[in-house]
C-alpha cells in the first residue's frame, strides 16, 4: 500500500513539475514567399524639407516636426522631413535638388551659395534680432576664462561647414597665428551643438564652439547639460541659419512656400510652434546678412589649408 | 478483478525479503528521486535561461533601436543594415533582425528573401510599451521574438534563437538521468551489500526464531551489533532464556496437570458412567436440551416411553420429537422448573398425558435443561376412576338413604295390608257362599293384594324384600316369559334375543327377576311408540380387577350380563343419574309412577348385581345388568306347587307385638284346625311356655320387638325345649338378625305380608320336617 502511495505522490509531483513548462510557442514558418514590403519611393507631390543638423537629427525632428506639419496642412501637399548627419550632406541635396527647401547653418548656406547658387528664402528673428553668435563654452567649474586659456586641450566642433561651431573659432585661432591642430592636444567633430554642449558638459572635451541660438535655446528649455557649462568667449554677431530653396523649385511654390513662413506668427496656432522654437517669426532676408561670415571664412581660409 | 491484482502485489510485497525489499526501495527512491530532479531541472533550467536569453535580447534590440534612431532619421539604411548584419554575425543567438516603420514598411532585415508577413503580425508591440516577447516554433526550432520600439520612428524586431539553450537543457537533462541510473546502480549495489551486511544479525535472528520456533530453547543469537537488530537479538536471546524456563515449569505443570486430567477424567468417568446408569435406571423419562431446544441426552426410559432409541432422538429438537403441535404453548410454558401436566406424542403417533418438569442445567457459555417426563396415563385414569368411584359411592349412599326410607314406610304399609288381607281372607272363608258380602269382600282382597304388589315393589327397591333364591339360568328365565313380554311389547316391537347356550347359573329370585324385565320391556315399549327393535342379549362376562375400579363393591369373577337395548328416544344425559331413584319419572301423571327402574335397581342390588345405563338421544338406551355367576346345579322342582294340607293338631304359640296381625295369625291357625297361644311380648311368652310346656310344638315369632327380640326368645326357649320347632315373621328384611342369624342358618322365615295359604303351608312343611 505505502509503495502504491510514494508512487502516486511521484506522479503528482510530476505532473506539477512538467505543468509550468508550458510557454505557448507560436508556430510560425520562416522560410515564406509573402513577404513584408519595403519602403516605398518618394512620390513627386510631396515637399521634401531638409533640417540641417544644428542640433541633433532626433532633437531636430521632435522640434521641427510639429512645424512641418503645419506647414503640410498649410501648403495641401505632405511635408517630409529630411536630415542627413552633415551640412556637407544636406547642401548636396539642395544642390541635387532632391530636397524643395532646408534650414540650413549659416556656414552651410555661404558655402551652398558660393558652390551652386542656394537660394535664400526667409531667416528666422530670434530673441529680436536676426543674428546669432558662436559661444566658447567650458565645464562649468573649469578655470580656463578666455579662449587663450583652452591652449592644449581637447576641443570639439560641430560640423566642418558650421559658422559657429568651426569657422568662429577657427578665425579666432587664425588671428592667434594658431590652427586647431597646433592649438589644441586634440579637436573632434561631434556634428551637432548639443553634441558638443553634452560633450562639454560630460567633460569629454575641454572646450567647445556652439551656436548661441542653440545653448541659449538648451538653457531655457532643458538646462540639463547646459547648466554644466559656462561661456567664456561670446563671438561677434552673424548671419542667422535662413531656410533656403533649391534652384529648381517652382516660383508659384517658392511664392507660397515664403508668404506662409513670413505669415507664420500671425497664425496663432503656429505662433505657439514659434516660441517652443524660440523663433519670434521669419522675415526677409539679405545675403549681405551673411557677408560677416564669407570674410571670416575667406580670411581663415587664404591662412589656413586645414581642415 | 483488480482485487485480485492488488492481493496478487500484496502477497508479491510481502512474499520478498527483507534485503530485496530494502533494496526495491532504495532503487525505486533512487530513481525517482533522479527523475523527479532531471524533470525539474529540465523546466526550470529551459525557464530560467529562456529569460536570461530573453534578457539579454531585449537589451540587444533596445541597443540597436537606439543606434537605428537616427539612421533611420537621416535616411542612412545602408548604415542600419550595416549595424544589424553585424549583430547578426556577433550574436550566435540573434536569428533575425528585422525594423519596419510606422506606416509598416520594412526598413531593413536580416532574412535571406524577406520578412515572412506573419511575422509581424505575431508579435506586436502595445501602444508606448517597453518591449514585446513572444516564443515562435519555426522551422528553425524555437525563436524568441522580441519587439522594441525606435521611438515613435518604427519597430525593431530580433528573434532570438533557443536552440543552444534547448540542447544545453536536454544535455544537462540527460546527464543528471544518466546520472541517477550510476547513482541507482550504485545504490542498489551498496544496498545489497548493505543489507547483506546489515541484516546478517536478522539473519541470525531468523534463524534463531526457526530454532525456537523448532523447540530448540537452547539456541541463542551471535550479537555482532549494538543498533536496534543487536538489541532485538539480545532481546531474543533473553526470551529464548525465559522461553526455556517457564518451558520447562510449563512441561512440569502440564505433566502434573496431565496426571490430574487423568485422575479426574477418571473420576468423571465413573461419575459419568453412573450418573448416566442411574438416568437410565429412572423410570421416568430424562432428557438433556440445549437452549436451542435440541436434545443432547435421552435416557432408557425416555426410548421406552417414546419409541425413539437414543440415536434417533440425539441432535433433534424436542418439541419436533415430543409434543404434539397443537400443545406447543403449553410446552412453551413448561420452562420454569415447575411440574407441569402435558400431552406428549409417541413416535408411533399415539398420545399420553405426562408430567414434565425442566430444570436448568448451568453449564460454561450457557445452559442446558434437564427434563423428566413422567408417564402419568394410570394416574390419570385412577383418578378419573377415583372420581368415579366417589360418585358413586354418593349415589349408592343416596340410593340408601332413599331405600331406609322407603323401607320403613313400606314396612308400615305392609302389617296394615297383612291385617287387611288377612282378615278378608278369614272373612271370606267364613261367610256363606251365597252372602252378598262375599263379592265386597272378594274385591277388598284383591285390591289388598294389589297393594301389596305395590308395596312389594317398594320393598325390592329398598332391598327389604326376602328373596326366593333359586339356582337358575337366564336362558330358562327368558325362554318362559318370551310370550308375555311379546304381548306386553305389543306387534310394533320386535323383540331379539341374542343368547349363548353356555350361560352360566346364577343364583336369583326368578319372581324378581321376571319383575325386572318386564319392568324394562314397557320402559322400553314406552320409549319406542312408532315401534322399533327390543333386543335383549345374555352373555357370560369375566371382570378381572378393574370392575373393582369401576364400580365400587364389586368383586372380580364371571358375572352373566342381561342386556335390554332399544331403539327408542333415549335418556337425556342430565336425566341419567336419576332414572333409578323412586317416583322420578318423565311421564304423564297417573302414566307411570316412577318405580320401574328403582324396583330393578333394588332387586339386582339385592342379588349382588350391578346396573348401568348407556343411552343416547334418538337412537336407543341400554340397560346392563350383571349378576353373579354360580357354579351350582340348576335345582328341581322349584316350582312345586305346595300340596292341600290337612288340617293340623300342634300346638302355635304365635309372639307378635302388633295385636292386629297376632289376631290374624291365631284365627289362621284355628280356623286350620291348630291349638294358639298368643303372647303380645317375650316376656309373656316364657311365662305361657313355663306354664304350658312340652304342649307347645312350634313358635311362630315376630323377629322385631322391643325389649327381647324373636331371636333371644327361641334362643332362650330352645334351650328348655330343644326340640321345638320355629317359624319366624316380618316385615323387616334388612334387619341384620334376619340377614346374618335367620336366612343365614336357613331358619324358617315368612314375610309379611303373607297369604293365609301360604302361612299354613309353610307351618306344615316346618312341622313335618325331621319327623
Ligand atoms: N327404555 C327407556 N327409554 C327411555 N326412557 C326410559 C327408558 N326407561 C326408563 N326411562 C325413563 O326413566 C323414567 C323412570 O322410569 P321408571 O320405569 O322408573 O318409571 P316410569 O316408567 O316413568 O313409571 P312406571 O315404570 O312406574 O310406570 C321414565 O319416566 C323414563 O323417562
Ligand atoms: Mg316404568
Amino acid at each position: 500500500m505505502t509503495y502504491k502511495r510514494i508512487i502516486a505522490a511521484s506522479l503528482i509531483i510530476f505532473s506539477l513539475l512538467s505543468g509550468c513548462k508550458k510557454e505557448e510557442a507560436e508556430v510560425i514558418i520562416l522560410e515564406v514567399e509573402e513577404t513584408i514590403p519595403p519602403v516605398p519611393p518618394a512620390s513627386d507631390d510631396e515637399l521634401r524639407i531638409a533640417v540641417s543638423a544644428i542640433i541633433s537629427p532626433k532633437k531636430t525632428f521632435i522640434y521641427y516636426k510639429e512645424m512641418l506639419d503645419y506647414i503640410s496642412k498649410k501648403m495641401g501637399m505632405p511635408v517630409k522631413l529630411v536630415q542627413r548627419d552633415t551640412y556637407a550632406e544636406v547642401n548636396e541635396l539642395v544642390k541635387q535638388e532632391k530636397i524643395h527647401a532646408a534650414f540650413v547653418c549659416t556656414g552651410a548656406y555661404i558655402d551652398g551659395k558660393d558652390e551652386f547658387g542656394m537660394k535664400l528664402l526667409v531667416a528666422p528673428k530670434a530673441y529680436g534680432e536676426p543674428y546669432y553668435y558662436s559661444y566658447i563654452i567650458v565645464p562649468a567649474d573649469s578655470d580656463a576664462g578666455s579662449f587663450e586659456d583652452l591652449r592644449g586641450m581637447r576641443f570639439a566642433f560641430t560640423d566642418p561647414m558650421s559658422n559657429s561651431g568651426k569657422l568662429a573659432p577657427t578665425y579666432m585661432l587664425a588671428k592667434m597665428g594658431e590652427t586647431p591642430s597646433t592649438f589644441f592636444s586634440k579637436y573632434i567633430f561631434t556634428y551637432s551643438h548639443d553634441k558638443s554642449i553634452e560633450a562639454v558638459a560630460q567633460k569629454l572635451v575641454d572646450g567647445a564652439a556652439v551656436d548661441s541660438l542653440i545653448w541659449d535655446y538648451l538653457n531655457a528649455t532643458s538646462p540639463k547639460f547646459t547648466s554644466k557649462t559656462k561661456i567664456i568667449f561670446k563671438s561677434p554677431p552673424f548671419g542667422i541659419p535662413p531656410v533656403v530653396v533649391s534652384k529648381g523649385l517652382d516660383p508659384k511654390t517658392e511664392a507660397d512656400l515664403k508668404k506662409l513662413f513670413l505669415d507664420m506668427h500671425l497664425d496663432p496656432d503656429c505662433k505657439k510652434i514659434l516660441d517652443k522654437l524660440h523663433i519670434d517669426s521669419f522675415i526677409e532676408i539679405d545675403d549681405d546678412a551673411y557677408d560677416s561670415s564669407r570674410e571670416m571664412r575667406s580670411w581663415v581660409n587664404e591662412r589656413q589649408t586645414d581642415k | 478483478m483488480s482485487g485480485k491484482q492488488i492481493n496478487n502485489h500484496k502477497g508479491f510485497m510481502l512474499s520478498i525479503g527483507l534485503k530485496q525489499k530494502i533494496v526495491l526501495t532504495i532503487t525505486g527512491v533512487i530513481l525517482l528521486l533522479g527523475l523527479m530532479i532531471a524533470v525539474f531541472v529540465n523546466i526550470n533550467q529551459t525557464n530560467a535561461l529562456s529569460s536570461v536569453l530573453q534578457n539579454e535580447g531585449v537589451t540587444i534590440t533596445r541597443n540597436l533601436a537606439i543606434n537605428a534612431v537616427e539612421p533611420i532619421l537621416t535616411d542612412d539604411l545602408v548604415g542600419i543594415q550595416r549595424l544589424i548584419n553585424e549583430v547578426r554575425k556577433l550574436e550566435e543567438n540573434v536569428f533575425y533582425i528585422y525594423i519596419i516603420d510606422v506606416d509598416g514598411y520594412v526598413l531593413v532585415h536580416t532574412f535571406n528573401k524577406g520578412v515572412p508577413a506573419s511575422l509581424a503580425e505575431i508579435n506586436v508591440l502595445e501602444q508606448g510599451g517597453n518591449y514585446s516577447a513572444k516564443l515562435l516554433n519555426t522551422e528553425y526550432g524555437y525563436i524568441r521574438d522580441i519587439a522594441v520600439p525606435v521611438d515613435s520612428l518604427g519597430v525593431i524586431h530580433v528573434g532570438i534563437s533557443e536552440n543552444n539553450i534547448r540542447r544545453q537543457v536536454f544535455n544537462t537533462t540527460w546527464t543528471l538521468i544518466l546520472m541517477t541510473f550510476v547513482v541507482m546502480i550504485f545504490g542498489v549495489l551498496l544496498a545489497s551489500y548493505i543489507a547483506a551486511w546489515e541484516l546478517r544479525p536478522l539473519d541470525h535472528l531468523t534463524k534463531g526464531a526457526d530454532e525456537i520456533a523448532r523447540g530448540n530453547l537452547e539456541y541463542r543469537i551471535e550479537v555482532n551489533t549494538k543498533d536496534e537488530i543487536g538489541i532485538l537479538a539480545e532481546e531474543f536471546n533473553k526470551m529464548a532464556q525465559d522461553l526455556n524456563t517457564s518451558r520447562a515449569e510449563l512441561i512440569k505443570w502440564n505433566e502434573e496437570l496431565e496426571k490430574r486430567v487423568i485422575e479426574r477424567t477418571k473420576e468423571l468417568a465413573t461419575s459419568d458412567e453412573k450418573i448416566s446408569a442411574i438416568a437410565d435406571s429412572a423410570l421416568d423419562g430424562i432428557h438433556v436440551i440445549d437452549k436451542d431446544g435440541i436434545v443432547k441426552y435421552w435416557n432408557k426410559a425416555s426410548e421406552k416411553l417414546f419409541g425413539y432409541t437414543k440415536q434417533e432422538a440425539i441432535g433433534k429438537k424436542i418439541h419436533a420429537l415430543i409434543a404434539p403441535e397443537r400443545f406447543l404453548d403449553i410446552w412453551q410454558g413448561a420452562i420454569q422448573s415447575k411440574a407441569v401436566e402435558v400431552i406428549v406424542v409417541k413416535k408411533d403417533g399415539t398420545e399420553f398425558p405426562a408430567e414434565l418438569s425442566l430444570s436448568k442445567l448451568g453449564i460454561q457459555g450457557g445452559w442446558d435443561s434437564v427434563g423428566m417426563i413422567r408417564d402419568i396415563t394410570e394416574r390419570k385414569k385412577a383418578e378419573e376412576e377415583r372420581k368415579n368411584l366417589w360418585q358413586q359411592f354418593l349415589h349408592s349412599q343416596k340410593m340408601d338413604s332413599i331405600g331406609r326410607l322407603t323401607g320403613k314406610i313400606a314396612h308400615d304399609f305392609n302389617n296394615l295390608l297383612t291385617s287387611i288381607v288377612g282378615f278378608s281372607y278369614l272373612a271370606l272363608e267364613l261367610l256363606p257362599v251365597d252372602s252378598p258380602a262375599t263379592a265386597n269382600v272378594k274385591r277388598v282382597c284383591s285390591v289388598g293384594e294389589k297393594a301389596t304388589r305395590l308395596i312389594d315393589q317398594l320393598l325390592s327397591f329398598s332391598r327389604t324384600r326376602v328373596l326366593e333364591m333359586e339356582v337358575t339360568n337366564l336362558n330358562n328365565i327368558i325362554n318362559e316369559i318370551r310370550d308375555i313380554l311379546e304381548q306386553m311389547t305389543g306387534e310394533d316391537v320386535k323383540i331379539e334375543l341374542k343368547t349363548e347356550s353356555d350361560i352360566k347359573n346364577i343364583k336369583i329370585d326368578p319372581a324378581q327377576i321376571e319383575q325386572v324385565l318386564f319392568n324394562l320391556a314397557i320402559n322400553a315399549r314406552q320409549a319406542m311408540p312408532e315401534g322399533g327393535w327390543l333386543t335383549i342379549s345374555i352373555s357370560n362376562v369375566e371382570f378381572g380387577e378393574q370392575i373393582i375400579n369401576a364400580y365400587p363393591g364389586t368383586k372380580p369373577g364371571t358375572y352373566v350380563k342381561l342386556s335390554v337395548q332399544d331403539t327408542g328416544v333415549g335418556i337425556p344425559e342430565e336425566v341419567q343419574g336419576k332414572i333409578f331413584e323412586p317416583f322420578f319419572t318423565t311421564k304423564e301423571k297417573g302414566e307411570g309412577t316412577g318405580l320401574g327402574l328403582s324396583t330393578v335397581f333394588g332387586i339386582v342390588k339385592q342379588h349382588n348385581g350391578y346396573i348401568n345405563v348407556r343411552s343416547e338421544l334418538n337412537k336407543g338406551t341400554a340397560f346392563n345388568i350383571y349378576f353373579p355367576a354360580t357354579g351350582e346345579e340348576l335345582a328341581e322342582n322349584i316350582h312345586d306347587k305346595p300340596t292341600p294340607k290337612a288340617p293340623g293338631t300342634e300346638t302355635v304359640l304365635v309372639v307378635e307385638d302388633d295385636s292386629a296381625t297376632r289376631k290374624l295369625f291365631t284365627d289362621i291357625l284355628k280356623l286350620n284346625g291348630y291349638n294358639a297361644l298368643e303372647a303380645d311380648c317375650s316376656e309373656d311368652a316364657l311365662i305361657i311356655f313355663e306354664r304350658e310346656g312340652a304342649a307347645i310344638d312350634l313358635l311362630l315369632v315376630d323377629v322385631v320387638m322391643s325389649e327381647m327380640n324373636g331371636w333371644e326368645l327361641y334362643e332362650t326357649i330352645k334351650k328348655k325345649a330343644p326340640d321345638i320347632k320355629v317359624i319366624f315373621t316380618s316385615g323387616y328384611v334388612d334387619n341384620p338378625i334376619i340377614h346374618n342369624v335367620i336366612l343365614k342358618n336357613d331358619l324358617p322365615f315368612i314375610k309379611k305380608p303373607f297369604t293365609p295359604d301360604l302361612l299354613i303351608s309353610e307351618l306344615r312343611d316346618v312341622l313335618d320336617k325331621n319327623k
